[in-house]
C-alpha cells in the first residue's frame, strides 16, 4: 500500500442537487480525482452517522456528504438535518483522532459542476496531504495479535461443550474482568433469589467470595462448569486468558453487565492512548512513587521473587470480542428482575433463546417510559441542557427537557432506574438487535429533534460537551470505532 | 428486508427465482470504455454475483431496449445491473424496460460510469479500478432491492386560505367564484383584517368600507366558502394536491345559528375594558360585536375579561339574551381540513408608539378618523382640547420603505379635507419615497405643510399641553411644538406567525415576515414548498391594492396549477415503520419534513402515511431502533454497498 495512492472517499451525494451536479462535471469533462466512491441517496437526511463510522472503519480515507444549499433542499430540510447530525458526529470524530478534514458536508446546487470538481479535488488533495487514514490496520489489528498469543485459545471448543456432563448439581462460575464490581453487587442483590440459587447450584469459581485457584480451574475437564458469568471488559492480557479459560470449561459463557456486553465505561479508556493511560497511572500522578519506571507487562523483582504484572492490551474490548459469548445480560449494572429472569431461564431447563440473545426484552426503554405522555407529538428542540446546571423537571420527558436520554435508543430491563431518580437514561442496558452501534443511533435521534436553520442547529450540535463519551458512555468498545486513532503506527 | 443471495448459474432454476441478476456494460456508442478498460471489467467469472454480464453498444436505442428485453426472458433475469450513464439519464428508461419485460421496475440499479467516471479523466487503471469497486456496489446494492409498487391518487383541488384580511378575501372569492371550494381561516373573530377598520384607502382616498363590505358579504354568503373565524393553525401535513391542516378554534361564546347580532347583551355587561380593536382609544364590553359593522356580525366573548370566567360571578348576558345565544361554557375545539393548495395571507400588526400624551399612532388616526371607530370620526383625545397643530412622521428606524410616507400624505390630505383649518405638517421622509410626486402635489395644494427632507428623532417630551417633537434633516435639528404628533410606527408581523412558518417550512425575512420565496419571477405568490402561497402584506407591508393583487395573483396561480381530476402520483417508496421494533418515541415525528408520522392511538406506534411521504429517508437515519425503514435506500442496501465499495478489488488490488 503506496503512501502515494489515491484517497478512498466515501460520497453520499443526494440524487437531486449533488451527484446531479456530479453529472454536470462530468458531461462538461470537467477533470477531478478518480477518488469519490459515491453511494447515491434520496436525501442528505438519510445518511445515517452509522454509515460515516462503518465507512471510515472498512477502508474509507473519507467521507463527503454533499446535498443541496440549505433552503433548496428538495425534501425541505434534509440537508439542515444531516447538517446538525453530522457536526455532532464530527466532533465525536475528532475525539477519535479523526479531523474534521475527514468528514466534510457540502452545498453543491444541480448546476454547479464545476464547483462539485473542485470540492472532490480540494478534499482529495486535504486527504493526501493528511494520508491515508487505514482505521482497520491502525486501530484494531494490533489487538489481534495480542489476543492470538492466549495459549491454546478456543481449542477445540466445540467438542469440550459436547462433551457429556459430569453429573451433580449445576455448577456455576462467577468471574470480575475490567469492571467497577458492581456487577458482583448485583449478584447479592437478588435477595432471597440469591438464597434460592445458592442452594440450587454449585459455585465452582467466585474469586470475590470465594477463595480459588486458576490451577484449580485448569484442572476441571473442559465443560465442566455449566455456566460462567463474566462480568467485566477485556482490558489486560490476563483478563482474556481467564475468559478463554472460562470459555473452554464452561458450556454456556454469559456476558454479565454492561462492561461485558458493550465494554461499558471502561470502554471509555479506548478515546487514550494505553501508553497515556500508563504513564497517567504509574508515572505521572503527583501521589505515585514509581522510581524504577516499572510499567505492568514487564517482570519485576519484588521480595526476591519475579513477578509479572499483566499487559495492558491496546484497547478494552466487549468480551464477545475476546471469545464466543452465547447469552449476555446487560446492564451497569443488570437490574434484579433481568438477573433473576435469566438464572431461570438458564437452570430451569426450558427452550433458550438463540445464541447471542441479549437477555431482556427487545423493546424501547422510552415504549415503557412513566413520562412518555409528556412528550409533545413533534418535539423541536432550540435549546439544549445540561445536568451539572439544571434540576430537571420531575415529570416532564427528558428530551423535551433539552435533555440527552438514551431511552429511545435503549433496551428495557433497568425498570428504569435512572428515571425514577429523576436522572436521564444513560444507555448502559445497550442498543435493540439489529441496531449494529448504539451511540450512532442516539446520537443521530438526538440531533433529529433540534429545530432551526442551519447556524441553529449546527450551534446546537457544537454546544453539547463530550459527544463521544455522552453517546458512547458504554458502547464505546463495541462501536463500528472503537478506539481513537493511535499516535504511531502499530 | 435482504433478499436472499443470488444463486450461482449452476443452481439455476427452471423458472425465474428472485435475484437473478443481469449486468449489462453499454459502450454508450463511442462514449464508454476509452478510459475505463472494459477488458478486465466483462467476464462473467469476474462477477459470481451475476447470472449473466453483456456488453452492448447503445442500450438505450430502440434496438438495444429490445435486446435488453429478449435477454432478461432468455437468461430468465429479473434483476439488473446496467453500468452505463447517469441514472438521471435513462433509469426511468430502463425502468419501463424492464415493466414491459414483466418485471418490477424497481428492480434495476444503474451505476454511473460515463459521468462519473470516464468523462472526469484520469488514469486508465485507477478509474478502472473504481469502476470494478462501483459495479459491485450496484450489485450489492440491487441484491437487496425490494418490488415496489406505483400508486396515484386524484388530487384534492379544495383551497385552504390562512387569514381573512384583503389578500385572502380577493384570493378566496376569485378561487369560489371559479368552482373551487374554499375554506377562509381567520385568527380574530371578524373577517377584513386591517382594510377594513380603514376609513380611506391610499393614493385615491377610495372609502375603505364601500369595497371591503360587499366583498365581505360575498364571502360570508357564498355556497363554496366556508368562513372559520378564530382558527390558530396548529399542524399542516401532507403536500401539494394533498394538504391536511388542523386549526385549533377559540370558543365565540356565542351561537352565530342563534346570534343576530342586535347588541343587546353589551350593555347587560359589567366589565369595561381597553377596546383593542379601538387602537386602544376607547372601551370595550367582555361581550360585544368584534367592532361597529365588523362581519360576521355576531358578539363575542373576551373570556380574559368576562366575570364568568374569571371567577363565575356574572352569567348576565346569558340571562338577558333574548336568543338563548351566548354559551358561557363553550370548549376550545379543534378541525382538520384537506385542501390541494394554501394561501397564506396573514397580514401585518400595526407597531405601538411611546410618548406624552398627545401622541399617537397612525393606526390610532386611522381608527379615529373611521365614522365607525372610537371617536365615530372626531379628532378627539379624552381629557384633551382639540389640537391645531398636528405633525404626522416617521422616524429614520422605520423599516417600512415607502409605506410611512404613503401613509402619512394619506392621512394629512383626509384631515385637511375634513378640518381646513388645521395646521398640518408632515415630517414623514418623502425624499426617500420617489413616486409620491402627484400625492405630494395634491397635500401641498391642501395646504399641508411638507418638510421633504426631515424625519422625526425619537423621544418625544411633553411641553405643556402640547408635545415638543425633534425634526431631523442629516445634522440639522430642529425643535417644534405640536398639539397632536402622528408616528408611523414600524409594522410587525402578527403574532403567531412564527409557529406558521415552522409548521410550513416557510423562509421569514429578518423583520419576520414570510419571504416570498419563489425563485421564478413567473410565479407570482409562489413559495418554496410547491402547493403553498403567500399573499398580501403576510410577506411585508404594502398597500391594500396591491393585497388584493397578490390575493387574485395567488388565486390564478392555484388555478393553474391544480386542476380538478388529475392525478398526483404517490411515491411508491414510502418510508415504513416496524411496529415490532418502534418504541413510540417520535423522533421520526420530529424530523419528516411533511408531517407524514402519525401515532396509532391504540397501538402507541408509529405509522407512516404514504400518501403524504415523499421518501426522503429521513426517518430511518433518526430512527434510534432500526424501526423506520426507507425502501430502496435500506440500511441494508446502503451498507452492503459501502461495504461492496471498500472491498479489496478482485484484481486484488486494494
Amino acid at each position: 500500500m503506496s503512501p502515494a495512492r489515491t484517497p478512498r472517499i466515501i460520497a453520499f451525494l443526494c440524487e437531486w442537487c449533488a451527484y446531479a451536479a456530479a453529472d454536470k462535471a462530468g458531461a462538461s469533462h470537467q477533470a477531478y480525482p478518480q477518488s469519490l466512491l459515491t453511494v447515491r441517496v434520496p436525501c442528505t437526511g438519510r445518511v445515517e452517522p452509522a454509515m460515516v463510522l462503518q465507512a471510515f472503519r472498512e477502508g474509507a480515507d473519507g467521507v463527503l456528504v454533499g446535498g443541496c444549499h440549505p433552503g433548496d433542499c428538495h425534501h425541505v430540510d434534509g440537508n439542515v438535518r444531516a447538517a446538525a447530525r453530522l457536526t455532532l458526529l464530527t466532533r465525536a470524530l475528532e475525539q477519535l483522532r479523526i479531523p474534521r478534514e475527514r468528514l466534510r458536508v457540502e452545498w453543491v446546487g444541480a448546476a454547479e459542476g464545476p464547483r462539485f470538481a473542485e470540492v472532490a479535488t480540494r478534499m482529495t488533495a486535504e486527504l493526501t496531504a493528511l494520508g491515508p487514514l487505514d482505521y482497520q490496520r491502525r486501530a484494531l489489528d494490533s489487538i489481534e495479535d495480542a489476543l492470538d498469543a492466549t495459549p491454546a485459545r478456543l481449542h477445540q471448543l466445540e467438542e469440550a461443550r459436547a462433551a457429556p456432563r459430569a453429573p451433580g448439581k449445576p455448577r456455576v462460575a462467577f468471574y470480575w474482568n475490567a469492571s467497577c464490581g458492581g456487577c458482583e453487587e448485583a449478584v447479592l442483590d437478588l435477595g432471597d433469589g440469591f438464597a434460592a440459587l445458592a442452594a440450587a447450584v454449585e459455585i465452582v469459581l467466585w474469586p470475590v467470595a470465594l477463595d480459588a485457584k486458576k490451577a484449580d480451574i485448569e484442572a476441571m475437564p473442559d465443560g465442566h462448569i455449566d455456566v460462567a458469568f463474566i462480568n467485566g471488559a477485556i482490558r489486560l492480557d490476563e483478563q482474556d486468558h481467564w475468559a478463554v479459560l472460562l470459555r473452554r470449561k464452561a458450556r454456556t459463557v454469559i456476558a454479565f453487565g454492561a462492561c461485558a456486553h458493550l465494554g461499558g465505561v471502561v470502554g471509555l479508556g479506548n478515546l487514550s492512548e494505553p501508553e497515556t493511560i500508563l504513564a497517567t497511572a504509574y508515572r505521572d500522578q503527583p501521589s505515585v512513587s514509581n522510581p524504577e519506571q516499572v510499567l505492568p507487562g514487564r517482570p519485576v523483582q519484588a521480595g526476591g521473587h519475579e513477578i509479572t504484572l499483566p499487559a495492558l492490551l491496546s484497547r478494552a474490548l466487549p468480551l464477545a470480542a475476546a471469545v464466543p459469548v452465547d447469552f449476555t445480560i446487560p446492564g451497569c449494572p443488570p437490574s434484579p428482575p433481568v438477573i433473576q429472569a435469566a438464572v431461570d431461564l438458564l437452570l430451569g431447563g426450558g427452550p433458550l433463546p438463540p445464541p447471542g440473545a441479549v437477555l431482556s426484552p427487545n423493546a424501547s426503554l422510552c415504549d415503557s417510559c412513566p413520562r412518555n405522555g409528556s412528550r409533545p407529538e413533534r418535539l423541536q428542540l432550540t435549546a439544549l441542557a445540561s445536568l451539572a446546571t439544571t434540576q430537571p423537571d420531575e415529570v416532564t420527558c427528558f428530551l423535551a427537557q433539552g435533555l440527552v436520554c438514551h431511552g429511545p435508543a435503549t433496551r428495557q430491563g433497568c425498570q428504569p432506574g435512572c428515571v425514577e431518580a429523576n436522572m436521564p437514561c444513560r444507555g448502559c442496558f445497550g442498543p435493540l438487535d439489529g441496531v449494529v452501534d448504539g451511540g450512532a443511533a442516539m446520537l443521530s435521534a438526538f440531533a433529529s429533534l433540534f429545530s432551526g436553520d442551519e447556524a441553529t442547529q449546527r450551534a446546537l450540535a457544537t454546544s453539547l460537551p463530550d459527544p463521544a463519551g455522552t453517546f458512547w458512555r458504554y458502547g464505546l468498545a463495541a462501536s463500528l470505532l472503537p478506539r481513537r486513532v493511535p499516535e504511531r503506527l502499530p | 428486508m435482504s433478499a436472499s443471495p443470488p444463486p450461482g448459474p449452476a443452481a439455476a432454476p427452471p423458472v425465474p427465482a428472485p435475484g437473478r441478476i443481469g449486468l449489462v456494460f453499454c459502450r454508450c456508442g463511442p462514449n464508454l470504455f476509452n478510459l475505463v478498460e472494459l477488458g478486465p471489467l466483462e467476464a462473467a467469472a469476474h462477477w459470481p454475483e451475476a447470472a449473466a454480464v453483456a456488453v452492448q453498444g447503445i442500450l438505450c436505442g430502440e434496438e438495444g431496449q429490445a435486446w435488453l428485453s429478449g435477454w432478461l426472458r432468455s437468461e430468465r433475469l429479473d434483476r439488473l445491473v446496467i453500468a452505463a450513464c447517469s441514472p438521471r439519464e435513462h433509469e426511468l428508461t430502463f425502468r419501463a424496460v424492464l415493466a414491459r419485460a414483466g418485471l418490477n421496475p424497481y428492480l434495476l440499479a444503474m451505476v454511473n460510469l460515463r459521468e462519473q467516471v470516464e468523462w472526469i479523466g484520469g488514469e486508465p487503471e485507477e478509474a478502472t479500478v473504481r469502476a470494478e469497486r462501483l459495479v459491485r456496489a450496484g450489485l450489492a446494492r440491487v441484491a437487496r432491492q425490494e418490488p415496489r409498487e406505483r400508486r396515484e391518487v386524484d388530487v384534492n383541488a379544495d383551497v385552504l386560505v390562512v387569514g381573512g384580511g384583503a389578500a385572502g378575501i380577493a384570493a378566496a372569492l376569485s378561487l369560489a367564484r371559479k368552482d373551487r371550494k374554499v375554506v377562509l381561516l381567520e385568527r380574530s373573530p371578524a373577517l377584513g383584517g386591517l382594510a377594513a377598520q380603514l376609513d380611506e384607502i391610499f393614493p385615491d382616498h377610495v372609502c375603505a368600507s364601500c369595497f371591503m363590505e360587499p366583498a365581505l358579504d360575498e364571502v360570508l354568503h357564498h355556497e363554496r366558502i366556508e368562513v372559520v373565524t378564530q382558527a390558530n393553525v396548529t399542524r399542516v401535513r401532507g403536500g401539494a394536491g394533498a394538504f391536511e391542516v388542523t386549526a385549533a378554534l377559540a370558543p365565540r361564546f356565542v351561537d352565530p345559528q342563534r346570534c343576530i347580532g342586535c347588541g343587546e347583551c353589551s350593555p347587560l355587561c359589567p366589565v369595561e375594558a381597553v377596546d383593542p380593536w379601538a387602537a386602544g382609544l376607547g372601551t370595550r364590553k367582555a361581550i360585544a360585536a368584534a367592532y361597529p359593522g365588523s362581519l360576521p356580525h355576531h358578539a363575542v366573548l373576551d373570556p380574559t375579561l368576562c366575570l364568568h370566567h374569571r371567577d363565575g360571578s356574572c352569567q348576565s348576558c346569558q340571562v338577558g339574551c333574548g336568543f338563548d345565544a351566548i354559551r358561557l361554557d363553550a370548549l376550545p375545539t379543534t378541525r382538520t381540513f384537506t385542501a390541494g393548495a394554501l394561501v397564506i395571507a396573514t397580514g401585518f400588526r400595526p407597531g405601538e408608539v411611546q410618548g406624552p400624551p398627545g401622541v399617537i399612532s397612525s393606526w390610532q388616526l386611522e381608527r379615529l378618523l373611521h365614522p365607525g371607530g372610537p371617536t365615530e370620526g372626531k379628532l378627539a383625545l379624552s381629557g384633551r382640547a382639540a389640537p391645531r397643530r398636528v405633525l404626522l412622521g416617521s422616524s429614520a428606524g422605520d423599516a417600512d420603505g415607502a409605506l410611512p410616507p404613503r401613509e402619512l400624505l394619506k392621512l394629512a390630505r383626509g384631515l385637511k379635507a375634513r378640518w381646513p383649518a388645521l395646521e398640518v405638517t408632515v415630517a414623514g421622509g418623502l425624499g426617500r419615497a420617489p413616486g409620491l410626486g402627484a400625492e405630494a402635489r395634491a397635500a401641498a395644494e391642501a395646504g399641508v405643510e411638507l418638510l421633504d427632507d426631515e424625519l422625526l428623532a425619537d423621544g418625544l417630551e411633553a411641553d405643556g399641553e402640547a408635545v415638543k417633537a425633534r425634526l431631523v434633516n442629516g445634522l440639522l435639528e430642529t425643535g417644534r411644538t405640536f398639539d397632536l404628533v402622528v408616528v408611523h410606527p414600524a409594522t410587525r408581523p402578527p403574532a403567531g406567525v412564527e409557529g406558521l412558518a415552522g409548521l410550513l417550512r416557510l423562509d421569514r425575512d429578518q423583520r419576520g415576515f414570510f419571504t416570498e420565496g419563489s425563485a421564478n419571477p413567473f410565479e407570482p405568490t409562489a413559495t418554496r414548498v410547491a402547493g403553498v402561497f403567500v399573499a398580501g402584506a403576510a410577506a411585508g407591508p404594502r398597500p391594500i391594492r396591491e393585497a388584493i393583487r397578490d390575493g387574485a395573483a395567488a388565486a390564478g396561480r392555484v388555478l393553474a396549477t391544480l386542476v380538478p381530476g388529475e392525478k398526483r402520483e404517490l411515491t411508491a417508496l414510502a418510508a415504513e415503520i416496524d411496529p415490532v421494533t418502534c418504541g413510540g418515541c417520535g423522533t421520526c415525528v420530529a424530523t419528516c419534513p411533511y408531517h407524514a408520522v402519525v401515532r396509532d392511538p391504540a397501538t402507541q406506534r408509529l405509522q407512516v402515511e404514504a400518501g403524504h411521504c415523499h421518501a426522503c429517508g429521513s426517518c430511518a437515519a433518526g430512527c434510534p431502533t432500526g424501526a423506520a425503514s426507507a425502501p430502496h435506500a435500506t440500511r441494508a442496501q446502503l451498507t452492503a454497498e459501502i461495504s461492496a465499495l471498500l472491498a479489496a478489488t478482485r484484481g486484488g488490488r486494494p
